[in-house]
């Protein structure tokens, strides 16, 4: 039989019980998470009122309890792979920096919140200052995103035709028009 | 410092130094592996190779490979390539150096002229 206690106020705990290891605290910070359920307390006459039930003085001024279907949200490859190369680059010399992956982050949510499955696949390389390249191919055409460490260096979009190259400062939207224009739609 | 000797050395070689300058399910080569970092006066090159799993003669804890390219081609970029100062206190005869790209680019042409080098150099 297991037996779960909180820590006694005194020093002897009662005969025959052992003081277990408090639980570790979970830290949850990813947005994307597995399928869970939830108990949830919403407040008296959901949904046509806000749902802005926290406390158990909630409860006691009338909220009910209601039990929350379990949805699967499953991480985009492309960010499970940003993550990785955090991760990779992180007993280097020079890690990806907090900029540079939540400004990755931001464009690669957006490219796929737009473009879906038909985002192609997806180059993502340090630039060895901290900084991310993410580039995009097909056959002779190459899109890149350089993504610089820190806020005060300028992000850019550079665009290669075969011989011919542009550039132009970064934008979210301009990223998604290539690809839809040259990469996806040659 | 001195031109390398394109006809003893008619092939140089660039360190992998990272796995995902290579993807392998798409044959690419990311321009991350041609681009100068911050602190880089040129790119990094050997002039022969033969490492095996125990001896890397780049020197790094992790390397994937080297990428070949040919010593005039690199040349007939624009870009020069060189040895080793003899009197450098880092100096290694089986290093040289890819320079003449722009370092720490500001503007829109250096940048641009930055990556079409990397782009040629892939």
């Amino acid at each position: 039989m297991n037996v779960n206690h909180q820590q006694p106020s005194l020093g002897n705990p009662p005969a025959g019980l052992e003081r277990g290891e408090p639980a570790a605290h979970e830290n949850v910070r990813s947005s994307f998470r597995g399928p869970t359920l939830t108990n949830v307390l919403v407040p008296y006459g959901y949904p046509n009122r806000p749902l802005a039930v926290h406390t158990i003085a909630d409860l006691q001024m009338g909220a009910q309890v209601i039990q929350v279907r379990p949805t699967l949200v499953v991480e985009p490859p492309i960010i499970t792979d940003l993550r990785a190369l955090r991760e990779e680059e992180q007993s280097t010399e020079s890690p990806i920096t907090k900029h540079a992956f939540s400004m990755t982050l931001e464009l690669l949510e957006y490219a796929n919140i737009i473009l879906g499955a038909d985002l192609p696949r997806t180059l993502l390389a340090p630039d060895g200052d901290g900084g991310i390249r993410i580039e995009w191919f097909l056959e002779e055409r190459n899109l890149r995103v350089i993504i610089p460490a820190e806020s005060e260096q300028a992000a850019y979009v550079y665009l290669r035709l075969g011989r011919e190259s542009d550039i132009k400062p970064f934008s979210k939207s301009l990223v998604i028009r290539i690809l839809r224009s040259v990469i996806l739609a040659p | 410092m001195p031109e390398t000797d394109s006809a003893q050395y008619p092939r140089i070689y660039r360190a992998v130094t990272r796995k995902r300058w290579y993807d392998v399910t798409s044959r690419r080569i990311s321009s991350a592996a041609s681009a100068l970092r911050s602190r880089d006066t040129g790119l990094s090159v050997l002039k022969t190779v033969g490492c095996s799993r125990e001896i890397c003669l780049a020197g790094q804890r992790d390397c994937y490979g080297e990428f070949v390219l040919e010593t005039n081609r690199v040349r007939g970029l624009g870009l020069g390539v060189v040895d080793d100062e003899p009197d450098a206190p880092d100096f290694s005869p089986n290093h040289a150096e890819i320079n003449k790209i722009p370092i720490n680019p500001t503007t829109f042409e250096e940048k641009r002229r930055a990556e079409d080098l990397a782009s040629e150099l892939c």
